[in-house]
């Protein structure tokens, strides 16, 4: 495989960490090391981790960070090659076939003009000029890894009627997976894998600090600790940090129309948890841990 | 260069990953090797996240992998946060039975720890029956039954086929290209039907004594049937035994089930642990568009209204909710008890349990639209 030409800045955690920091994201230390290595050993990285704690998030991060291009491709139950991989123009082969009447032959419209690239194939051809996101993996049933793992593990996509296609220079992939199901061990072989924890308060506080333009230090502090209070209630579905920073806007929005903390946060407690059983718990055994949000 | 000490230790903390139960491929330990090769390494911390990066592929793992390298390298470095992030409030909600531990959750005050098996006294409790022909047959009957009538739903994902469902261009095109570009005749593909998940629960507790094998034989048959499929036993906790149940001949699954599941013939609190299985958000996802099929008498000691809530849940995301009890012999059978009651409007189909025959002879019953 070719040698990738070194992008500056990418060689370790610390400079990962800051060239994500510059496209908007907090990584940790863990999380930059896996990017640092994904890129570095030139293999795919598995993301697993509670929803909302920031998988998708960082492949767009590491779009915008290395000025690529980003190519989601959502799966979901029964998604197959056509849908992945590529598809054939059929409108246009047709059109092809009959123009050409006796003279066509099944090869004529088989070949690269007819080929309509869908988001792997798509990830192939851009190669250093692409950040591919195969979202959700999980939901993919089984049969749809397999697929998958020509393209993990050597970049190239074989199509039985033009042969191998395979990348100049192979493009950075992240898949996440929210861990419905367990993943085939022939997919993880062929990618890195870390696990997203919940951040830690400090950097949490951080993080709402960057997404949420105006909000003070005292009140970033004291809705970290709040939020990680609601985490360790037992609730169905902890809200992640996307959740706590939809609420710490929703909140701050509030407080400016007049209202206090407490009470902003109780309003818009909608936006972090989403769960008729959890809201109960939370306004019942959590009230305290409302009350002592303040400003 | 890695100088050969350093190496040495290198392929004792390989192995001790191995025999901590973690799959480190070749690939894997190639990837670890040539990252250490790459860098230069300054700390432990960073050896920590290279190795736990290129050699683990779950959770799981990780979770194995800790103490590993914890002992190889001294202490998992200051400022990792451990992976598990629950640690109060959570051990009635969160049994560790799901990752094979052994140790039973404190039942609830009231009722003696006598109650439940230790994990000692178990093999002599649930001593496996060796399935005899009579009841071979009866399991023929109930795969032919589950084969025929378990429900099905198409299937997202496109083959060839005779049903004219939608047009098959990529096959026509082909053709037309042999035929100097006439269409001759239509192909088609279709949606073929799949079956839907299946979601069994099955009471180990003592009031179902000499029944267990026979369900736990009834799920194994409606699991080989189904593409996806997740068992579990309940008694004080829930249990996880998909893997150890589907494995290999029946008899030496039932073996390795009576090994995992540590509260057979104890009490019944369903409630609770049927609300345990929405916290496992891997397992809880699969209830979605599945048949969910309880086996229990309903006699709970809990709260019911722990357990009706949990049944509640349950319909919202099942297709199809069924509770099969020992205790329905007739059709006189009524839910009276305060569970049952509690959880009958929200049932599909209450059906009777009372020997593998009868189950056997019912799937058409709950199976019916």
């Amino acid at each position: 495989m070719p040698k990738a030409p070194k992008k500056p800045g990418l060689d370790s955690s610390a400079a990962v960490a800051a060239v994500l920091e510059q496209a908007g994201y907090l990584a940790d230390e863990g999380l930059a090391t896996a990017v640092q290595l994904a890129t570095a050993l030139q293999k795919p990285l598995l993301l697993e981790g509670e929803p909302g704690v920031g998988k998708t998030e960082i492949a767009r991060a590491l779009a915008t960070a290395l000025s690529r291009d980003l190519i989601r491709l959502q799966c979901y139950e029964g998604i197959d090659a056509a849908q992945a991989l590529y598809e054939w123009n059929y409108t246009k082969q047709l059109l092809a076939v009959r123009a050409d009447g006796e003279k066509a032959g099944v090869d004529d419209v088989f070949n690269e003009r007819f080929l309509v690239e869908r988001p792997l194939l798509k990830a192939l051809r851009a190669g250093q000029g692409a950040v591919l996101l195969v979202d959700e993996i999980d939901r993919a049933d089984a049969e749809f890894e397999a697929f998958l793992l020509e393209f993990l593990g050597d970049f190239q996509i074989t199509v039985p009627e033009l042969g191998t296609i395979k990348a100049a220079h192979p493009p950075v992939v992240v898949l996440t997976s929210n861990r419905t199901r367990e993943l085939h061990d022939a997919l993880k072989r062929r990618c890195l894998y870390h696990w997203i924890d919940f951040p830690e308060p400090a950097r949490e506080q951080r993080i709402l600090a960057l997404k949420v333009p105006g909000l003070t230090e005292a009140a970033a502090a004291s809705l970290v600790d709040a939020v990680n209070g609601i985490r360790r209630l037992a609730l169905l579905k902890k809200p992640g940090i996307a959740e706590s920073i939809e609420w710490a806007r929703a909140g701050s929005v509030l407080v400016e129309g007049g209202n206090d903390w407490p009470t902003a946060l109780r309003r818009a407690l909608g936006l972090l948890v989403k769960d008729q059983d959890d809201l109960e718990t939370v306004l019942g055994e959590g009230a305290p841990l409302l009350r002592a949000v303040n400003g | 260069m890695v100088d050969s000490p350093a190496a040495g230790h290198l392929c004792g903390f390989l192995a001790a990953l191995r025999a901590a139960g973690i799959a480190t491929p070749h690939q894997k330990q190639q990837d670890f090797l040539q990252t250490l090769a790459a860098t230069a390494l300054a700390t432990r911390r960073a050896l920590y996240w290279q190795a736990r990066i290129t050699l683990t592929g779950s959770k799981e793992e990780i979770d194995r992998f800790d103490p590993v390298f914890a002992s190889w390298f001294g202490e998992t470095p200051a400022g990792v946060k451990s992976v598990e992030p629950e640690s109060e409030g959570e051990d009635v909600r969160k049994p560790d039975s799901l990752h094979g531990g052994t140790v039973p959750l404190p039942l609830t005050p009231g009722e003696g720890t006598g109650q439940s098996a230790s994990p000692d006294e178990l093999l002599n409790r649930m001593s496996p029956r060796r399935t005899g022909a009579e009841e071979q047959a009866l399991i023929k009957r109930a795969r032919r039954a589950a084969e025929r009538h378990l429900p099905q739903r198409p299937s997202l994902r496109l083959r060839p086929s005779h049903a004219r469902d939608v047009i098959d261009l990529r096959r026509m095109i082909r053709a037309a290209a042999r035929h100097g570009g006439e269409l001759i005749r239509f192909r088609y593909r279709a949606r073929p039907m799949k079956k839907r998940p299946v979601l069994v629960f099955v009471d180990v507790s003592g009031s179902l004594k000499g029944l267990t094998q026979d369900y736990l034989r009834f799920a194994r048959v409606l699991g080989e049937t189904s593409a996806r499929v997740e068992i579990f036993s309940f008694g004080t906790r829930l249990t996880r035994l998909t893997d150890a149940l589907l494995d290999g001949v029946f008899d030496r699954a039932l073996t390795r089930v009576a090994a995992k599941v540590a509260d057979f013939e104890g009490g019944t609190q369903i409630g609770r642990a049927l609300g345990d299985f929405f916290t496992h958000r891997q397992y809880a996802g699969l209830a979605r568009g599945a048949v969910v099929i309880i086996l229990s008498d309903g006699l709970e000691r809990g709260d019911p209204a722990l357990l009706i809530h949990a049944v509640q849940r349950l319909r919202r995301l099942a297709e199809r909710l069924v509770w099969l009890t020992p205790l329905k012999r007739d059709a006189a059978y009524r839910p009276v008890t305060r569970a049952m009651a509690g959880v009958a409007p929200y049932l599909d189909h209450i059906g009777g349990a009372a020997s593998l025959e009868g189950l056997a002879a019912e799937i058409t019953e709950w199976t019916r639209s």
